[in-house]
């Protein structure tokens, strides 16, 4: 089903550790996750260095979002202590 | 609006600088997702600045071409900020950013097959019914092509685009970074979307990245360089083509360049939508007539 294909693109975009066991078995991984033999099969071609390049850049968004959320929060607090708005 | 438009991405950062070169900037547009919690205050300021200058709302979270349905509280708030700032257009990606509760952080390609073109299409009709009005549609950039896939990408935009009746927001970065990562030509790419449905264009910059074991370069699409030739040239291929006004947004997310090289670039921008324009046979009998 194409939520489950989803499903494992985001959890191996997330999940280092799934992404290792992907690599190492990916049909198997595919299946875990309820895929067709056709989806297994499809996901199965992925280049490795595509989706290891895929899940660092969107490491580093949710890192730098992290850091913005942080720094936000701080100003709404600054603000609060010194009534400014 | 019946000539091209050439404008600039708002950023806080930018601020001082936009509203000290507004008579050189046509139109902005606002991140959505900045604003979705903002003050009443704010939200004012945000609809005077859009009876300064034509503003559009660009939404990045919603996860329209996912499989699953759009959620509604989402739309909601940012049909909320539409309605109080009240722009002259709205835009989201082609893209899932979230399976479940699992977000991904970032745009992430869908397999591109006829599900995804038709729960696209569910999700920008539920919105539209929300909001008012379907949004601009644009094309990410990706580093991963989605598995699952039966339609190349032009094809898979042009049917979410005809099964919705939603214009695109063509990006041109998108479409190069693509291009370069996956070996396909640009050129034939605007040749297989209806061009007549684009309502607004992205440009910006990138820079090359090496896979983790070096044996392959990407071009990421980061929006913190200058935007580089081959988009300018595309961008002048796009208005030698296309017969509809155009509208340009330069989009840039950080290491933020005096106002002088941002303007510099808009400068380019009208130069190759000029130069577009002067090989576009329909413009070109315009211009006969007019003579």
């Amino acid at each position: 089903m194409q939520a489950d294909v989803e499903r494992l693109l985001a959890q191996l975009f997330v999940d280092g550790e799934l992404r290792e066991r992907f690599l190492l078995n990916p049909t198997q991984i595919a299946v875990e996750f309820g895929l067709s033999p056709a989806e297994c099969e499809a996901v199965a071609k992925m280049p490795t260095q595509d989706l290891l390049a895929a899940s660092r850049s969107y490491e580093r968004k949710r890192q730098g979002k992290q850091r913005s959320g942080r720094l936000a929060g701080l100003k709404r607090w600054t603000r609060r202590l010194f009534h400014t708005n | 609006m019946n000539k091209d438009r050439v404008g600039l991405g708002w950023r806080p950062e930018l601020a001082a600088g936009i509203f000290s070169a507004l008579d050189k900037i046509d139109i902005l547009e606002v991140v959505g997702d900045n604003y979705l919690e903002a003050s009443r205050k704010q939200r004012l300021a945000l609809k005077l600045l859009s009876r300064e200058v034509p503003l559009h709302i660009h939404s990045i979270d919603l996860g329209m071409a996912g499989s699953a349905e759009v959620s509604t509280k989402r739309v909601d708030r940012l049909a909320r900020l539409i309605n109080d700032v009240e722009p002259e257009a709205w835009s989201e990606h082609l893209a899932f950013v979230r399976a479940g509760e699992l977000e991904i952080g970032h745009l992430a390609a869908a397999p591109r097959n006829e599900l995804s073109v038709a729960g696209s299409a569910r999700n920008l009709k539920k919105a539209a019914q929300i909001i008012g009005s379907l949004p601009l549609m644009e094309n990410i950039a990706t580093l991963l092509q989605p598995p699952c896939s039966t339609l190349s990408e032009q094809r898979w935009i042009s049917d979410i685009a005809a099964a919705s009746d939603c214009g695109i927001l063509l990006d041109l970065h998108n479409l190069y970074a693509n291009a370069i990562n996956f070996s396909f030509d640009p050129l034939q790419f605007l040749a297989e979307i209806p061009l007549e449905r684009v309502g607004c264009i992205h440009i910006a910059g990138g820079r090359w990245i090496d896979s983790p074991d070096g044996s392959k370069q990407y071009l990421l699409d980061d929006h913190l360089h200058e935007v580089t030739d081959p988009i300018y040239e595309l961008l002048a291929e796009v208005a030698a083509r296309a017969t509809q006004p155009l509208t340009v947004i330069l989009e840039r997310d950080g290491a933020y360049p005096p106002m002088d090289v941002l303007l510099h670039e808009l400068e380019r921008t009208r130069v190759a939508l000029t130069a577009g324009r002067r090989r576009n046979p329909t413009m070109q009998q315009a211009l006969a007539h007019a003579g």
